[in-house]
């Protein structure tokens, strides 16, 4: 690839306008600065290579560098505590925009804010001070390790453990699929100690941890997901997150908040570059005389994908108001952004392939790679099937008032809290 | 804010269990946990609800069990938070 120019640089073109997507959402004028920059970053520094990095399955560190540069991976660190303490509407513009133009990209800030998140929220005062500068500058680079060969959705199946010895803890276990875990810096890991699930910061260099890598990924393919496996790892004890018995309710379920917010504006962004696709190409391609934007079954299509993206889009924006002002009932809008986004992106996804015909399926379309990375959207962070449980769950309790019992031990679990 | 004195954050604390239990009538002592009625999304809104209403900050050395297990704990942990912050004495 060419090497992207520095941040703040142009390569011709420069900040797009704002498109008619910005309008009505009652954006303060610093969130539309920031846009305008974020879709700037992105056209220049991402969409170009994406399709690129899909086929090598991999990242250059040329982009991880310019994400570090620009201050996007310190989005969730207050700027006193070295970061550019992005508001939650800003930060989740920041996702769309990464989100129209690759999701492996998208998914590196997932994985990371995640990681900072946690830190920040739940690291005792020793670890913020070792870890919050680097993760805030993206000098370090973090990954979120959850999921394991029998703990899926189902995170009460953990089975990694953590030993407490003389100085700190000893973590043995295998941990699937992590995003970034070919080149992450330090790996958020969840292990079961005997007073309960807790998380440790894991550096990659600990002697017992080993990563292999995932090729041949359907989506997301860039993203360089590896297996991360911990033999007798010795980690200080101040690597803790958090403390024992809260790993799971409180460190994973903050950070999955951040991810899930973070994977609902990737997804309404993924979903914008489908309409921008289809309207395109619905537009100069002809057939039957017409350009195939004039046949009505197109229109149609374009029609669900477009209303779709856009009422996505207005949930997460939602979603980033009320996390704005802390309002508890955030929790609920967060899952309901990254359930409906997540789902409109594959159907918008499979009908930009549909518009596009032949060239949706060939090589060089941009709409094939967003179809693949659009299936990742509905299982990570949750899967759509999770989320269903967990939304019916509340709103069956909002809606239909007192006491229909205890909740169902599957709901009740680590799982939903996991995703 | 909401009132810190203690019976007034006592109800607060049981109206927005309230909420999120399904109706169910929790006793002042009851391990919240052990209910069967809250979902695991439910420390995190407890966390943000706590801290918001109450106007402190949750920290790590916080996280114990006997903080948030029930009404009376949550009540008493507040409290001490509210004294420790230097907050108006509680009645
Ligand atoms: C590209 C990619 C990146 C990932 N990155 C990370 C990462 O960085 N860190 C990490 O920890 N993990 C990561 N994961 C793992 C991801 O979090 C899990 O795939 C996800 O939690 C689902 O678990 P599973 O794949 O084991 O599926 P399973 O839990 O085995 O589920 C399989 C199917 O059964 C359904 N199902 C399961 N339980 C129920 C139920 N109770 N009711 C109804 N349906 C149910 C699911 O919805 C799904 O359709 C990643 C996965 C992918 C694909």
């Amino acid at each position: 690839m060419t090497a992207p120019g520095p941040p703040g640089t142009r390569n011709g073109s420069g900040p797009a306008a704002p498109a008619p997507w910005t309008e009505g959402l009652e954006l303060t004028g610093e969130q539309r600065a920031a846009q305008a920059g974020f879709a700037d970053f992105a056209a220049r520094v991402v969409a170009p290579y994406a399709d690129r990095w899909d086929r090598e399955e991999r990242l250059p560190g040329e982009v991880v560098r310019a994400l570090a540069d620009s201050g996007h991976l310190g989005a969730v660190v207050p700027a006193d505590q070295g970061g550019s303490g992005l508001d939650a509407v800003t930060f989740g513009l920041l996702n769309e925009a990464l989100g129209h133009a690759c999701s492996s990209v998208r998914s590196l800030l997932t994985v990371h804010s995640m990681v900072a998140r946690a830190v920040l929220r739940w690291g005792s005062r020793a670890l913020r001070d070792r870890w919050l500068p680097a993760l805030a500058r993206g000098t370090a680079v973090g990954a979120f390790a959850l999921t394991e060969p029998e703990a899926g959705s189902d995170v009460a199946g953990l089975r990694a453990t953590a030993e407490e010895t003389s100085g700190g803890y000893r973590l043995t276990g295998g941990k699937r699929w992590i995003t970034c875990g070919q080149f992450a810096d330090v790996f958020l890991v969840f292990a079961r100690c005997p007073g309960g699930p807790a998380a440790f910061l894991v550096e990659r260099d600990t002697p017992g941890c080993t990563v292999e890598p995932v090729t041949g990924m359907l989506g997301t393919r860039a993203a360089m997901t590896g297996h991360v496996d911990l033999d007798g790892c010795e980690v200080p004890a101040e690597a803790l997150v958090g403390r024992v018995g809260f790993g799971l309710n409180a460190v994973a379920a903050d950070a999955l908040e951040t991810g899930r917010y973070s994977v609902a504006w990737g997804s309404a962004g993924l979903g914008r570059a489908c309409v921008e696709a289809a309207a395109r190409h619905a537009a100069t391609r002809r057939q039957f005389d017409r350009p195939l934007a004039q046949h009505q079954l197109v229109q149609r299509l374009l029609t669900e994908m477009a209303v779709g993206t856009g009422a996505a889009r207005l949930m997460c924006l939602r979603a980033g108001r009320l996390l704005g002002s802390r309002d508890p009932q955030a929790v609920e809008a967060v899952w309901a952004a990254k359930y409906a986004a997540a789902r409109s992106a594959f159907r918008a996804a499979a009908d930009a392939v549909q518009v596009h015909g032949a060239h949706g399926c060939g090589p060089d379309s941009p709409v094939q790679r967003l179809l693949r990375d659009a299936k990742v959207m509905e299982i990570i962070e949750g899967t759509t099937e999770i989320q269903q449980t967990v939304i019916a769950q509340s709103v069956v309790r909002e809606l239909a008032g007192p006491a229909k019992g205890p909740v169902p031990s599957e709901n009740r679990g680590a799982h939903d809290d996991a995703r | 804010m909401t009132d810190t004195s203690q019976p007034q954050a006592r109800e607060s604390i049981r109206e927005f269990l309230g909420r999120h239990l399904s109706g169910y009538d929790i006793g002042d002592d009851e391990n919240l946990f052990e209910t069967g009625y809250v979902n695991s999304l439910f420390l995190l809104q407890l966390v943000v609800f706590v801290e918001e209403t109450f106007g402190l900050e949750v920290e790590d050395g916080d996280l114990r069990r006997e903080n948030f297990c029930s009404v009376s704990a949550l009540t008493g942990f507040v409290a001490g938070k509210q004294a420790a912050a230097g907050a108006p004495p509680q009645p």
